[in-house]
């Protein structure tokens, strides 16, 4: 490859952007195939979704359990309830930075997987502007958020109202 | 640039060129098989079959009862592996693994299971997931008694009483005598409290409401003078007269605020279980334990003044209405055996 003298500089550079555009063709060869293949399955809201009704049926979390029986009262709860269950050993995964959630009942605030979700409000709340209009972030390193409200049943043993239920779910893009 | 610089160069070039080949010819093969396994959608399968079992998995431990559940993998060669509070999705080979996380909860025991069979290595091709009490089991039987109630939550100690005082269903005014098909109930359990009586290899003592007669078997019709003789618990037997025919359930009234309250939903718990164990009967349509005052216990045992370290149980053991080919309550043995088992510890 080499002949020496005047032509040796420029054939050895020839070379290289030959190898280089051929990477190049390689890489885009893999792009476009791996674009057409599908490996990536957005579960988030169903994720954000199966959290609320966990919440709000299961045992240990926000529904309450009768003294006795310890049946479990689906959908019923009260602030004692609220405060005492440990919402993070409940619900547990095997990430921990998987979901995180704020839950109001009643005017009464709890966080679920309190470092992730103080971890994650900056990106959720972070906003940029494009065509005059604000736009929260996107992309893998970004978190979604989900909101949901609904009512649960506020019994304390001897009063029973209708108090409402509030979450924020913040849920990993990546 | 000169593709062939001639003479001298002439190898040197072909050199690289063969290097150009060999690592395009390697690039083409990994190419093509990477879009194959893109195109048998195995890495987007295992991907999605990881999701949806691990959302199934933590709606299943979110169920406020038990919940068996049939996961069918027909047609797939993926092996399952269910640890750690993750789902992981094998290729055959146990290499490529897929894998997601579920919610468990700390408090429950959740098993650990791969689904291929170490020693015969055959792949399962249908995941059991089921929820008893606060066991989670990804290899759970076909028919599992999902009416089960977990005794675990009433203390990990089985309660073993040594003398059970039997009652069987009677009238408030007319203690011992039933009309219409009530009738037919107090019937029906007078035979199991029999069966009972006349059991002798069984450690509990029992003791029963009604005398015997003169053919040493119960008097159905005819009751004790009030009172009750010194025993642990007393265990009154209903056989659903009042319920419609749907209902065939297996339910214990516990009378909370006795001395034994804690006991008596252990035992309670107990006897609800071995009740709906034997294989044999009609599946039941639901079980309860049901907190209830001595009010209510002593109303329906109806035999005035109670000692308040006596405890007392109503079992409600199925529905004595159903048609005769099913019902449960015409197999005094089966149910007195049951009875007896849950008198003796087993849950």
């Amino acid at each position: 490859m080499i002949k020496g003298k005047k032509g040796d500089a420029f054939e050895i550079m020839m070379w290289i952007v030959r190898f280089i555009f051929i990477i190049i063709i390689l890489f885009v060869v893999y792009f476009f195939i791996n674009a057409f293949i599908i490996t990536s399955i957005d579960t988030k809201e169903v994720d954000a979704a199966v959290f609320v009704h966990r919440t709000i049926y299961s045992r240990h979390v926000l529904a309450g359990v009768d003294r006795y029986t310890q049946r479990v009262y689906p959908g019923v709860s009260n602030g004692w309830v609220f405060y005492a269950n440990d919402f993070d050993k409940a619900i547990d995964y095997y990430w921990n930075d998987q979901i995180a959630a704020n839950i109001t009942m009643n005017g009464f605030s709890k966080n679920y997987n309190q470092e992730w979700y103080e971890n994650w409000l900056p990106l959720v709340e972070a906003r940029y502007e494009e065509d005059n209009k604000e736009e929260s972030l996107k992309g893998v390193g970004a978190v979604t958020e989900f909101t949901f409200n609904t009512t649960i049943v506020n019994y304390d043993g001897i009063h029973k109202s209708i108090v409402p239920l509030k979450y924020r779910i913040f849920v990993p893009n990546g | 640039m000169r593709l062939f610089a001639g003479k001298r160069g002439l190898m040197e070039d072909l050199h690289v060129y063969l290097i150009q080949l060999v690592m395009i010819l390697g690039y083409t093969i990994v190419i093509i098989a990477f879009a194959a396994a893109g195109v048998n959608n195995s890495l987007f399968e295992r991907a999605y079959i990881t999701r949806d079992l691990a959302s199934i998995t933590t709606a299943i431990i979110a169920s406020p009862g038990n919940v068996f559940y049939t996961y069918d993998l027909t047609g797939y060669e993926f092996i399952l592996e269910f640890s750690n509070k993750k789902i992981a999705a094998k290729d055959k080979n146990e290499k490529n693994s897929v894998f997601y996380s579920y919610a468990s909860d700390l408090s429950y025991n959740v098993r650990d299971y791969i689904s291929k069979d170490p020693l015969s290595k055959i792949i399962v091709k249908k995941i059991y997931i089921a929820k008893e009490g606060n066991i989670i089991r990804f290899n759970g039987t076909l028919n599992p008694n999902l009416n089960a109630i977990d005794c675990s939550f009433y203390g990990n100690e089985s309660i073993k009483p040594k003398k059970v005082l039997i009652d069987i269903p009677h009238d408030a005014a007319n203690p011992g005598y039933r009309i219409g098909n009530e009738n037919t109930e107090l019937l029906a359990i007078c035979k199991i409290a029999n069966y009972l009586l006349h059991q002798k290899n069984t450690s509990i003592e029992f003791s029963f409401t009604h005398p015997i007669d003169s053919s040493g078997n119960l008097d159905c019709f005819h009751r004790n003078p009030v009172g009750i003789p010194a025993v642990d618990y007393v265990v009154v037997i209903h056989g659903g007269a009042l319920m419609s025919y749907e209902l065939s359930p297996a339910k214990a009234y516990i009378q909370i605020n006795s001395a034994k309250e804690k006991e008596s939903s252990r035992l309670g718990c107990q006897l609800v279980n071995s009740i709906l164990s034997p294989e044999k009967l009609e599946p039941f349509t639901g079980s309860a334990l049901i907190s209830a005052d001595s009010s209510l216990t002593n109303t329906h045992i109806q035999i005035g003044a109670i000692d308040p370290a006596i405890s007392t149980i109503v079992l409600e053991i199925g529905n004595v209405n159903i048609p005769k080919e099913k019902n449960q309550l015409l197999a005094p043995d089966v149910i007195g055996d049951a009875l007896i088992r849950g008198l003796s510890s087993n849950d």
